[in-house]
């Protein structure tokens, strides 16, 4: 063997020196906006939101077709515009009665980020169960439909550690009952996934679920005012 | 040797001193757009340096909670990434010099192999043998050739990084070729 084949041979083999694994680049960012900038739910949620707008666009791309994404779309829309109702109908009660003077309440002391946190998480989860019956193609959940899930699940649980679950048991009743609903939905096998997918629109029709997000999404943002 | 032309992924068009300055306001959505354009390539050093996953993610994070928390005293006198990568050469070498326990813990070569770009027609056994040969190199000599013929650092990079002279940089280089080329050829001859 000559030099220079020697040498072309250690160049090819230390490219396969310690080749890197893909970064968990989600995970190790959250430790670092945590450690750097704080915990915050507003980010989590947001980069939800980032994932599923990637997930619809790629799915537009792909398919060119209207999906269950675009239908999202549409109703979380459709769902925006309802707030700006609720925004400008001051009549509307909201759902954390105001706290007794003297009494700690938590969305006066701490509403911003949690509050819009938690309506960007309650608009996105109504969305996703609205288009629950577009999801299902040829008896199968759709894959990022079930993706989209895990996430809000995340955002359901972080929020249900949070304070603004705490301090409104309203709230909290509500987001245990998404965490269960989401939780199935995120759980839903590749296949055979229909006669699972049916016992949850039941569940969500008998907990009356849907209803109750839209109501929550617009007391909220009212309270906002 | 694979050359990089610069530190930063080109294909991300970034104003980074806009960036720096929104995240000197707490505005974390500029830190993410950021660390997305800097993370990958940062990881990867890391990883080549300390050889551990679980490591390689903690000095990743460091680096940059670190970049961040100094970001007021960088200047621009250099590019971003270059002053970013030195604080991960500083973060990895003094994290590893800190975990004793590094070398039982590092995951095996071969493990590793398969998740890279490694080509098939590398000798698995002459993989395994330079990969040793690298790893019995003395520390210095060792990262130089990492950076130098593995990540395509230039010697002038590398020399900033690890607070050393170019010449020192040259210097090593060679000697870690020359160390490899003896561990290649008694290969051979068995």
């Amino acid at each position: 063997m000559t030099e220079d084949e020697m040498d072309e041979r250690t160049r090819e083999a230390l490219r396969g020196y310690r080749v890197a694994p893909e970064p968990p680049l989600d995970e190790m960012w959250d430790a670092i906006e945590e450690r750097h900038f704080g915990t915050s739910v507003v980010s989590l949620t947001g980069r939800a939101n980032e994932r599923g707008r990637a997930a619809r666009a790629d799915r537009r791309w792909r398919l060119g077709a209207p999906s269950w994404g675009v239908l999202v779309a549409g109703m979380a829309a459709m769902l925006m515009l309802g707030i700006g109702v609720g925004r400008m109908s001051r009549g509307v009660a909201p759902v954390v009665a105001a706290a007794p003077e003297g009494v700690y309440d938590y969305w006066t002391a701490n509403a911003e980020p949690y509050r819009d946190a938690t309506t960007e998480y309650l608009g996105q989860t109504v969305a996703l169960l609205t288009a629950l019956p577009a999801a299902v193609r040829d008896g199968q959940p759709d894959a990022r439909f079930v993706m989209q899930a895990g996430d809000l699940l995340s955002t359901t649980r972080l929020l249900l550690d949070s304070p603004a679950a705490a301090s409104d048991p309203r709230l909290k009743t509500l987001l245990e009952d998404l965490e269960l609903v989401l939780a199935q939905l995120a759980r839903l096998p590749a296949e055979h996934g229909k006669t699972e997918l049916n016992l949850i629109k039941e569940a969500l029709v008998q907990r009356d679920v849907v209803p109750r997000l839209r109501s929550a999404v617009v007391s909220i943002s009212s309270d906002d005012n | 040797m694979p050359r990089a032309a610069t530190l930063r992924d080109d294909s991300v068009p970034l104003d980074e001193r806009a960036l720096i300055a929104r995240i000197l306001d707490g505005d974390r959505v500029a830190g993410r757009q950021l660390y997305e354009a800097h993370a990958p390539r940062v990881h990867r050093l890391v990883y080549r340096l300390c050889g551990d996953t679980e490591l390689a993610q903690d000095f990743t994070q460091d680096t940059f909670v670190r970049a961040f928390d100094q970001l007021s005293r960088f200047r621009g006198e250099a590019a971003f990434g270059t002053w970013l990568h030195r604080i991960a050469v500083t973060v990895t070498l003094n994290g590893m010099r800190k975990v004793k326990r590094l070398r039982e813990r590092e995951t095996p070569l071969d493990e590793e192999l398969g998740l890279g770009t490694v080509s098939h027609r590398s000798d698995p056994d002459l993989r395994s043998r330079i990969a040793a040969a690298v790893d019995a190199l003395p520390e210095g000599t060792r990262l130089t050739l990492i950076m130098h013929d593995i990540e395509g650092y230039t010697h002038a990079e590398i020399a900033e990084f690890l607070g050393i002279a170019e010449g020192t940089s040259k210097s090593r280089l060679f000697d870690a070729r020359g160390r490899l080329r003896l561990a290649l050829a008694a290969f051979v001859r068995e």
